[in-house]
């Protein structure tokens, strides 16, 4: 279950006790990232025109409140996580740090707060810019937005990868949500 | 979060983690040029992948047509001896069975010996065998473990397919030889002396290009005891011969993928199959029937700015020979097909796919059963076809597609004398359309509702259209006794379809149930005429041709549940109503009476009710699967005849047991029709109970 939702079925005297403020209800929250979702990622980047292969390092773009989440995820996929034609080496990046470096992927657990920033380092160098809510879709801040249950989802903004400069095969683009 | 709840969490995620590193690799690498991926995408979204529906790839979930999707799996597990046998699962699906190795596939009401209204497809590539668009399951060029998929479209599909796709269409996909690596030996031996053996190797030439073999041979006695024919004074012993005859099955593949760059790819496919059996013929009832046939294939496909291009070359030569029971003397005959298609699809924007094509087919047949030597007859036609898938809104899709086919039909050569047609009454062309539309609306994340209304056409096939067959009199050889012609003014068999699907997923059997209530109007009923177009005469040659019978209404529900248990079990159970009414009835009055002679009356040939449900498990290195198809009463109409036969109700329960006893070597047992020595299903032979043993090995 979502923080989010955790939070809104506490008792009205927990929320008090809790001092949380309205404003902090309102913002989105950092999307939870299962195996599934990672396997499936995988398999997206082989439908990317050119496809990945081989080795591919996914930056675990994070901020101090998704940081936790961050390690989790690191730690849980190792030295590596082979699926399909690639394997994903995960690295964990701090939010401040996506301007800068060589990763062509990025997986954002808080597209809200890290999308943005994202975007603008993509700017036609081909990073892949990956979330786990399709909000994120929505608010331009991900090229692509994955999600595994309870059905399979993907989905496409076609204004954020033609910024990106990221293209896909066409067979893929006819089985996915474009927006 | 607590340390102890963190420190869970991540090891539960690494297990999972492992667990998907350990099985992901033994998965099929992804080509690396760009043709549609069915495994990857299959494993991406976690079902079935189809182009069948519509000629857009899309989710079995979210294809707009009635389709079911049997899985290589399935198949597996089935034990089935032929794929006909897998396909009677399907509600709304009905198979006949008129010997060990015939059935015909029909359904929605209509079903013949020879069933000709669903057309069946091998990678898209109609497999019918022109002169009566009739499907030769037994010469189809293809083993079991070559199959990725088969992919079943109910109601009319001509605007994708062509002619024939009436009822539906049942497409088999084979595995891309590049995507998928198939190695096995295979072996059969059971009852009725069947012998089976099936060997498919996979080659990896270079990373860029891939090949596969496949070779097949079967060997089975006949069933023996005659089916409603039996009760037909004399039939028995005309078809001794035939009865006596071994069903004998040979085959060889070679399918070549090469991936030619990053956009494009070249398949190329040849094959030869050789076949013996009897078979039950609309003219003759019971043939002996050889078969050789050959097949080169060729596609290339290239992803460009344009879309997604594909063109295909097709070219198919078989040499038949027929034995009717009549006189035992065989009949040789050629038919020759060539196929050429071309087609693009594109995607405009986030929410049109387009699809344009067009395509050439040549039939040419030739020999015996057309007339003298010299006979020749041709069928070419010319069709265009566009397709518009339409993402209305998020929840809403909209598919419009409208196909042109030309056809024209001809005959040349040297006619027989006292048929009344000559060459250029034979001489025809027909235009037509064919079309279907689906609105498909995704009410919630379980619930979908499809609605659709199809088209499709099936023109008069060469032996209907320009038959000229004559057989002497045995008593005195100089003197023809029959003469059969071919009708050049039969009217076109047309099914118009309107449907309303509705599926849902159900969490309470992990799995799903499926409505259908659909409504066909059918014209153009046709078959060969019981009694002699020369009757009132009175003179030998008696002449037949074939004429129209009827058209029939036909409605009909299909339900559909299936689910799974314990974690390792599998169960469905569905129902099919078809109730058909045949209307404007072609009578002839006999000396003053009354009499349907056309074998025009399609409602009283149908079972009415079909009811199937199955259950599985898989534990360990067990599995099993049982099966039971129910069909209620009907009739069967007797060798040229109007009589009708009572078929009574039958219930066919097929089941497989399997072991894998060393790391890819399975055995198994399994059976079909288990419930009774014999039944009878149509004119043809008593269905047998059937035993076997099979061993198969991949690696």
């Amino acid at each position: 279950m979502k923080p989010f939702k955790k939070l809104i079925n506490l008792p009205k005297k927990s929320w008090l006790a809790l001092g949380v403020s309205a404003a902090f209800l309102s913002l989105p929250v950092q999307a939870e990232v299962s195996a599934k979702d990672i396997q499936i990622i995988g398999r997206v980047l082989s439908f990317t025109d050119p496809p990945h292969q081989g080795t591919v390092t996914v930056g675990i773009v994070h901020d101090e409140q998704s940081k936790a989440l961050a390690e989790t995820l690191t730690k849980a996929m190792g030295a590596g996580l082979t699926t399909g034609s690639v394997t994903l080496v995960p690295r964990m990046m701090a939010s401040s740090e996506v301007s800068g470096g060589d990763t062509k992927v990025l997986l954002l657990l808080d597209p809200s707060r890290s999308g943005a920033d994202a975007m603008r380092a993509s700017n036609g160098r081909g990073l892949l810019i990956i979330g786990t809510d399709a909000a994120c879709i929505d608010a331009g801040t991900c090229v692509v937005s994955v999600q595994s249950a309870p059905k399979v989802e993907i989905t496409v903004s076609q204004t954020a990868a033609k910024a990106a400069g990221v293209a896909f095969s066409a067979a893929f683009r006819m089985m996915v949500k474009e927006r | 979060m607590s340390r102890d709840t963190k420190a869970k969490r991540v090891r539960n995620l690494s297990a999972t983690m492992a667990k998907v590193a350990v099985l992901l690799p033994l998965l099929p690498l992804p080509a690396l040029a760009q043709q549609f991926q069915y495994a990857d995408l299959e494993q991406m979204f976690g079902e079935p992948v189809t182009m069948s529906a519509i000629g857009k790839p899309q989710r079995a979930s979210e294809a707009p047509a009635n389709i079911v999707i049997i899985t290589a799996d399935e198949i597996r597990r089935s034990g089935a001896y032929s794929i006909p046998q897998i396909l009677q699962r399907i509600p709304g699906i009905a198979v006949l069975s008129e010997n060990i190795a015939e059935q015909s596939v029909g359904g929605r009401g209509f079903n013949r010996p020879m069933g000709t209204r669903f057309l069946v497809a091998l990678d898209g590539r109609g497999l019918f065998v022109d002169e009566y668009f009739r499907v030769d399951w037994s010469s189809m060029p293809v083993e079991i473990d070559e199959i990725q998929q088969i992919e079943v479209v109910m109601g009319p599909a001509g605007s994708l397919y062509g002619f024939n796709a009436l009822l539906g269409v049942v497409n088999i996909i084979t595995k891309d030889p590049l995507q998928q690596q198939v190695n096995s030996v295979s072996t059969r031996i059971g009852t009725q002396g069947f012998r089976n053996l099936s060997a498919v190797k996979s080659f990896r030439l270079s990373p860029d290009i891939a090949m596969r073999v496949a070779l097949g041979y079967t060997l089975s006695d006949q069933f023996h005891a005659p089916g409603v024919y039996g009760a037909i004074p004399g039939m028995d012993e005309r078809t001794t011969a035939i009865d006596s005859r071994n069903a004998r099955r040979r085959s060889g593949k070679a399918d070549m993928s090469w991936k030619l760059s990053e956009q494009s790819n070249l398949r190329l496919e040849g094959s030869w199959i050789e076949n013996e059996q009897a078979q039950q013929w609309d003219i003759w009832a019971e043939v002996g029937y050889e078969v050789r046939n050959r097949n080169l294939r060729g596609t290339y496909g290239l992803e460009s700015d344009l879309g997604l291009l594909s063109v295909t070359a097709s070219i198919t030569d078989a040499d038949l020979v027929v034995t009717p029971n009549t006189n035992g003397i065989g009949q040789a005959y050629n038919q020759n097909t060539t196929w050429l298609k071309a087609e693009n699809l594109v995607k405009l924007g986030a929410d049109h796919t387009i699809r344009l094509a067009t395509e050439f087919r040549g039939g040419k047949g030739k020999g015996d059963v057309y007339g003298p030597a010299s006979a020749r007859v041709i069928q070419d036609v010319y069709s265009a076809s566009a397709m518009w898938n339409w993402d209305l809104a998020s929840n809403w899709t909209l598919t419009n597609s409208l196909r042109w086919d030309l056809a024209k039909i001809s005959r040349d050569g040297a006619g027989i004398p006292g048929v009344g047609y000559s060459n250029d009454d034979y001489k025809r062309t027909i235009s037509t359309p064919s079309y279907n539309s689906y609105l498909t609306v995704k009410l919630t994340d379980q619930d979908t509702l499809r609605l659709s209304t199809g088209r499709a056409v099936q023109i008069p096939p060469m032996i209907e259209a320009d038959l000229q067959n004559s057989f002497p009199d045995p008593q005195n050889p100089s003197q023809l006794l029959l003469l059969y012609r071919g009708n050049p003014n039969l009217p076109l068999t047309t099914h118009t379809n309107y449907e309303v699907t509705y599926d849902r997923r159900l969490a309470l059997t992990d799995g799903s149930v499926r409505l259908s209530v659909w409504h066909q109007n059918v014209k153009g009923n046709h078959s060969l005429s019981t009694v002699p177009v020369n009757a009132a005469a009175g003179t030998l040659p008696l002449l037949f041709e074939f004429v129209q019978g009827s058209d029939s209404k036909a409605n009909g529900v299909e339900l559909s549940f299936d689910g799974r248990f314990a974690g390792i079990g599998r169960w469905a159970a569905s129902y099919g109503l078809a109730d058909v009414d045949d209307r404007n009835v072609e009578t002839l009055n006999l000396g003053g009476a009354s009499v349907i002679h056309h074998q025009a009356l399609w409602s009283k040939t149908a079972s009415k009710h079909r009811l199937h449900g199955s259950v599985g498990f898989s534990s360990g290195i067990w599995e099993g699967d049982l099966s039971a198809s129910h069909y209620s009463a009907r009739n069967a109409y007797g060798f040229n005849s109007s009589t009708l036969y009572h078929i009574a109700p039958y219930t066919i329960v097929d089941a497989r047991l399997a072991a894998e006893v060393v790391d890819g070597l399975t055995l198994s047992i399994e059976g079909s029709n288990l419930l009774d020595a014999g039944h009878v299903e149509s004119i043809g032979h008593r269905i047998e109970r059937r035993m076997s043993v099979s061993a198969a090995y991949r690696f």
